[in-house]
């Protein structure tokens, strides 16, 4: 049945770029095909800049004022909660939605008023949208033929990338005889046949289970890295996001919040949406007084020295530190409230404040234990809304 | 045989349940013999009989009736009834294709308007058909009157001669064989644009098709199914029309329904009129299975 979805084997991006075919077949089918591989060899190593896009469906804002650049080659996601306009966005790269206001450039060349169907950019969709009268093979070529490639080259660039994809075995399949994850790969074949210069992805993981949804997103990252394309994918699942991206851009009411490595939007949340959205986080509602920090646990210093008169500050689960002495700073004296054991780790609660943290499996933390509690400064935030 | 069994939580005997379903089969059975059976044979017998000196039936076994309509009589072979039923099914085929070439864009605004208005627009659509065809076919008479609108402008640009009505004439025919079968090919098409996945169009968009590509890969294997029933809803039933080409084209085209109200009325040639009302009900029943054909691989897809 399904194969694993493993990228590295023979098949590889020199049997979507090389010909091994004839050189004629070749040479005729760049001819055909030569408008618009010009364009695509034209914007070749180009980046993506989305500047000031705003859209508005009647009374709701999609996007306001989103401005975002993906450089050539990266892999960048678009995390938000449902409802956010990541879509939007993502639609309004491809050409299916024009914004109200902005531009879309690829590579420099403004492409704000480009219709989809001319743009070198392709899409995954979020339930795949393959052509039902179609079999795997001519949905995967439907852009080649629309481009008017020529019979063999087709077949050629078809096959590399059923071959890539490990497809190879169904190629005359209608795609109700599919499963989830093969409809996936098709899709993505059907994508990347193309070679864009930038692939879309919209939730292409959402139809999968979810430990099928594990592996693809590790062999996608590893496809991303292989054909060096970029990348753009959105999602709502932050582990996703945390998985295959080199960038993400957090996305909250039609606007982008914060944009960053995984590493630093977890770690250095701007406010308490970014900090909540990504994992599991503390938040202590806090003051500021006389130049020090107060919360109900006591007198804190976070990295940063907060502008703001209240707030919180926000510090993850696993930075909390269980100490058997007083630390020298940001201590507090706690009661053990609850340990749940998950295997690789204790997941603790703890009086006051109802604070969360972890701990490593072997540690002996009983319930109505009394333990001293370090809040590092370098990784306690103070943030604002 | 008779056995005892539970049916539906019953105990009947097989020989009550037969009794019970024939007798439930009785009322539909009769329907079909009374509406259906019974004026067919009628007409399979007057087919095969010969017109009377007086427009009467003699009951002689003949085929003579049928070489009628193929082009043989007594003065050896003419090609003026096959030409009817050539102009038959241009008339037909060609109302067809312009009102599915009219319903689709029509289907499309309907769908795309708010879901509140779809239901006025649909009405709009539909409230002619509560008018007789006669009465409905009289007003396009009027409408395409030397003094009105549309005569004057195609007056003007000498279309037609200075005073000249629209009517009687092709363009006339058609204008009622379009307006009468439009409802019946938007109505289909439009329950099946209404729940178009639009994914698959934009799917097509971003895989660099054009508008005809789009069409026939994203819209128009969608729309098959209802586009098989306006296809049938139209066609057959411009294929026995005979009041619009009569009123609007003038006689000029004749029709095999003209033809055969000719024979009912005027002619009184009760078995030639048969014969050809069957050669039609043939060529329909024919019709029919080739689209339920196609029809049926829709549903495989």
């Amino acid at each position: 049945m399904a194969r694993p979805y493993n990228l590295s084997g023979a098949a590889s991006l020199q049997a979507l770029d090389n010909a091994p075919a004839l050189a004629s077949t070749r040479a005729r089918s760049r001819d055909a095909a030569l408008r618009f591989e010009g364009a695509v060899e034209e914007a070749a190593g180009c980046e993506l800049a989305v500047t000031g896009v705003g859209k508005r469906f009647g009374s709701v804002t999609a996007l306001s004022d989103v401005s975002l650049t993906v450089a050539s080659g990266e892999f960048v996601t678009i995390l938000g909660p449902s409802g956010c306009g990541k879509t939007t966005l993502l639609r309004i790269i491809a050409g299916l939605e024009t914004g109200d206001a902005g531009r879309v450039a690829l590579g420099g060349v403004d492409i704000t008023r480009v219709p989809a169907n001319r743009r070198p950019v392709n899409t995954v969709f979020q339930n795949y949208a393959l052509f039902p009268h179609l079999d795997v093979f001519e949905n995967i070529a439907f852009g080649l033929r629309a481009r008017k490639f020529a019979a063999p080259e087709v077949e050629r660039r078809v096959h590399a990338a059923l071959e890539m994809l490990h497809l190879d075995e169904m190629p005359h399949r209608r795609t109700f005889q599919l499963s989830g994850g093969q409809k996936q790969r098709v899709a993505l074949a059907r994508a990347l046949v193309n070679q864009p210069n930038v692939l879309l992805l919209d939730e292409p993981m959402s139809a999968l289970d979810a430990k099928l949804r594990t592996e693809v997103q590790l062999e996608l990252r590893r496809l991303q890295r292989r054909l060096s394309k970029t990348f753009v994918l959105v999602t709502h699942d932050q582990n996703e996001a945390m998985t295959v991206s080199d960038r993400i851009f957090v996305m909250r009411e039609a606007r982008i919040v914060q944009s960053g490595p995984p590493s630093e939007v977890y770690d250095r949340p701007v406010n308490r949406f970014v900090a909540e959205f990504l994992g599991t986080t503390n938040l202590i509602p806090a003051w500021r007084n006389n130049g020090s920090v107060h919360t109900d646990m006591g007198t804190f210093a976070p990295r940063a020295h907060p502008s703001w008169e209240r707030g919180a500050l926000c510090i993850r689960p696993e930075r909390i530190l269980v100490r058997a002495a007083k630390p020298e700073a940001n201590g507090v004296r706690a009661i053990v409230s609850e340990v749940i054991y998950r295997g690789d780790h204790l997941d603790v609660f703890v009086q006051p404040g109802s604070l969360r943290l972890r701990s490593s499996p072997s540690a002996s933390l009983k319930p109505g234990q009394q333990v001293w509690l370090e809040l590092p400064s370098r990784h306690l935030e103070a943030l604002g809304e | 045989m008779n056995r005892l069994l539970v049916w539906y939580g019953e105990l009947a005997t097989t020989r009550k349940l037969t009794a019970r379903g024939l007798a439930l089969l009785a009322v539909p059975l009769l329907w079909i013999v009374v509406l259906l059976v019974a004026p067919l044979g009628a007409m399979v017998a007057w087919s095969a009989a010969t017109r009377g000196a007086a427009g009467d039936i003699e009951w002689t076994f003949t085929l003579d009736n049928f070489a009628r309509l193929a082009g043989f009589d007594a003065f050896g072979w003419t090609r003026a009834y096959l030409a009817i039923l050539g102009s038959t099914f241009l008339v037909s085929a060609v109302t067809t294709l312009a009102c599915i070439a009219l319903a689709y864009p029509l289907a499309f605004f309907i769908a795309r308007r708010p879901p509140g208005r779809r239901y006025l627009w649909l009405a709009l659509i539909i409230i002619p058909f509560c008018t007789n065809l006669v009465i409905r076919t009289y007003a396009w008479m009027l409408l395409l009157g030397n003094q009105m609108l549309p005569a004057r402008i195609a007056q003007a640009l000498h279309l037609i001669e200075p005073s000249a009505a629209l009517f009687p004439s092709t363009f006339a025919l058609y204008v009622g064989m379009v307006s009468n079968s439009l409802p019946f090919a938007v109505l289909p098409l439009y329950t099946n644009v209404e729940k178009l996945d639009w994914a698959l169009v934009e799917a097509s968009r971003d895989l660099y098709a054009g508008s005809v590509r789009v069409f026939f890969h994203a819209i128009f294997p969608q729309t098959l199914p209802g586009l098989v029933t306006a296809v049938i809803l139209t066609f057959i039933p411009a294929l026995g029309a005979f009041v619009i080409p009569d009123l609007l084209g003038g006689g000029k085209t004749w029709m095999l329904g003209n033809l055969i109200q000719h024979q009912f009325g005027v002619s009184r040639d009760f078995p030639f009129g048969a014969a050809v009302s069957l050669v039609l009900t043939f060529l329909t029943m024919v019709g029919l299975l080739v689209l339920r054909r196609s029809g049926d691989e829709v549903t495989f897809l």
